[in-house]
């Protein structure tokens, strides 16, 4: 795969290629950079239904502890405890602890999943500094036209690009 | 929230990003320092003896080889659990209490209160585990189904439910520190060649640090750290809960859960303070653990304290306004004049009048200060499960039983081997891991340098004041 990058190594002057980016309606296929950079993501509404799902596991987690339960305690081997109803008031413990542990597990394995992240995964994209000081635009070249490419190079040129360059 | 007349520069001397990854990754990539081998060597000893001598002698043997007796059931490893399981609290304390609360000093102390967490709490494990007395039928806490015995585990019993409760902590801690590194991880494999590099590329899963990979490691990370945060004020209640669904007078007191919990983050705070004050002189972090740092968290010691003592102090009072007189007994007659009054006595002083040393600024900013006086606390923190588990069971309501307890070589032993598995631990996380999360130390230099007024900012801003 063909792809335009633009390096930067300062976060402000990646912020004006971004906003540059988003006006031109450049194709730009990700951004890699060594931290989380909040104004990014924002610029280019970056979102993902981890906490819709992770509330479906929560629910999910929560009904099947309390269905665990009720079987065990109220159908499978009631017991007489001074007299106290089966339905037990301390239910609701093990029920939160129950679900803490199949949310907190079901999001990670989500999050695994979604992002394609496994012991021994080739890498989508290498270059040297990218996770120490290094911020990186990558455009899929196949989606631009020549005219577009060379709108883009001077862009980056002008917002401080350290490189501008084609990789494989 | 970042404000910079409170609190200070957060990372000290202009870095760049390039800078925080190599100070960070310094203590990696440098052979290990004499004073490293040493301390590995020292807690290596302890572990083996611990683990290898004392942990096999009380299986093989039974727990007879401890002190405990029939009066004084629970002992050290009782103590010890709860001592652990609440300096385990502090990385979620740390790291997520004030992720939550938006604290941007935590950063450049979070990594290292986690990786204490994980290790405090797998040395809390093994003293339930080993004192069920038969380990090899532990299996049976388990509801793996009623048939080979003929009924379920009683899922009322607070001591199933610390099963449950320390299992799923110790998952979401394990699993909080190791998605928190993943970018961290990927730097190190970035930078690393041959046998390394392929660990690394292993550990790091592939993570490149594109925006929607950020995106996603961000709301994954507020989801972990929510669910965690109720879950360590559950863990410790629970913990509490052995004691005070017991009908033992100092036991059976509605006030334990939040003062557990409470502890828990007193206790942990002060063990991550010895620890980053060791780290930070060793390692020379002083542009990244700053003294602003160590003020925060005495700050924080402080108030904890204070509610240490009032609970202390509500004890007490309510012990002499139940007019119970086992009640009475156990907090008039056993801790503050009786036969445990030295350890009642040790315990207010260091919980709960030593950290006040700290209303001082001198004092908060004084590492060796802060070191001693964080050390003093555990001490106390150990006296205090001391002087839950062993005086009330030791002389209870009929005196013909009275028996004291007194702990054996084995029981020392046990201890010492769980904290040799704690010191091997942090030391091996010293050594191999960034200790200081550098994805986020890099978040807050920019926060830093975005929040810094430019020259012609801080010129027009003096100009306004002297026109006013």
């Amino acid at each position: 795969m063909s792809r335009l990058i633009a390096v930067y190594n300062d976060d402000n002057k990646l912020m004006e290629a971004a906003d540059q980016l988003v006006e031109m309606n450049a194709p730009v296929e990700e951004v890699v950079t060594p931290f989380v950079i909040e104004e990014l993501l924002a610029k280019f509404h970056v979102k993902s239904n981890i906490p819709l799902l992770a509330f479906f596991y929560g629910v999910v987690g929560i009904s099947s502890v309390l269905a665990a339960l009720y079987y065990t305690f109220v159908i499978s081997y009631p017991l007489n405890i001074g007299g106290k109803p089966s339905f037990s008031l301390t239910f609701p413990v093990l029920m939160f602890i129950g679900t803490v542990l199949i949310t907190v597990l079901s999001t990670v394995v989500t999050f695994f999943y979604q992002d394609r992240l496994k012991p021994g995964k080739k890498l989508d994209f290498e270059y040297p500094g990218m996770n120490d000081d290094k911020m990186i635009v990558l455009i899929d070249k196949s989606k631009i036209n020549a005219d577009m490419e060379s709108k883009l190079r001077d862009m980056f040129a002008k917002t401080g690009a350290e490189k501008v360059e084609v990789v494989e | 929230m970042y404000n910079k007349s409170v609190r200070g520069e957060l990372i000290l001397g202009n870095k760049t990003y390039a800078d925080i990854t190599n100070d960070v990754l310094r203590s990696q990539e440098e052979k290990a320092p004499l004073w490293w081998w040493i301390a590995f060597a020292v807690f290596f000893i302890l572990m083996s003896i611990g683990l290898g001598w004392a942990v096999p002698k009380t299986i093989t043997t039974g727990i007879g080889v401890w002190g405990n007796n029939n009066q004084v059931p629970w002992g050290w490893a009782i103590i010890n659990f709860v001592w652990w399981i609440g300096i385990g609290h502090a990385g979620t304390a740390f790291s997520i209490f004030l992720l939550v609360f938006r604290q941007k000093w935590r950063t450049s102390i979070n990594r290292a209160a986690e990786a204490m967490t994980v290790f405090a709490v797998l040395a809390a494990g093994l003293f339930p585990a080993i004192h069920v007395g038969r380990p090899w039928d532990e299996m049976f806490i388990f509801p793996y189904g009623p048939n080979s015995r003929g009924l379920w585990v009683n899922f009322n019993s607070p001591l199933l439910w610390d099963v449950f409760a320390i299992l799923t902590y110790l998952t979401t801690s394990a699993i909080f520190w190791y998605i928190g590194m993943l970018p961290d991880f990927a730097t190190i494999r970035d930078r690393s060649t041959g046998l390394k590099k392929k660990i690394f590329t292993a550990v790091s899963l592939g993570w490149v640090g594109k925006m929607s990979s950020w995106r996603k490691f961000e709301d994954a990370l507020a989801i972990l750290g929510g669910l965690a945060m109720p879950l360590v004020i559950a863990v410790h209640s629970i913990v509490s809960t052995d004691f005070s669904a017991g009908v033992l007078p100092g036991w059976h007191e509605t006030i334990f859960p939040p003062f557990f919990v409470v502890g828990a983050i007193f206790s942990g705070f002060s063990m991550v303070v010895t620890l980053m004050v060791i780290i930070r002189k060793a390692f020379k972090l002083q542009d990244y653990v700053t003294d602003d740092h160590f003020d925060a968290i005495a700050r924080i010691i402080t108030f904890v304290s204070l509610i240490m003592g009032s609970a202390y102090l509500i004890e007490l009072f309510i012990a002499w306004y139940s007019g119970n007189t086992y009640e009475t007994y156990v907090f008039d007659e056993n801790y503050l004049k009786g036969h445990y009054w030295i350890p009642y006595w040790l315990m207010l002083i260091f919980n709960a009048f030593l950290p006040q040393l700290f209303w001082f600024k001198k004092i908060r900013r004084n590492l060796k200060a802060i070191f001693i006086i964080t050390i003093f606390v555990n001490v106390g923190m150990w006296l205090e499960r001391y002087n839950i588990v062993v005086p009330p069971a030791a002389e209870d309501f009929l005196p013909a039983n009275w028996f004291h307890y007194s702990s054996t070589i084995v029981d020392k032993w046990v201890y010492l081997g769980t904290i040799g598995l704690f010191g091997v631990g942090v030391l091996l996380f010293i050594r191999f891991v960034p200790m200081l999360a550098m994805n986020e130390l890099k978040q807050q230099a920019k926060r830093q340098t975005t929040l810094k007024p430019t020259e012609e900012e801080e010129k027009s801003f003096k100009k306004l004041l002297s026109n006013e």
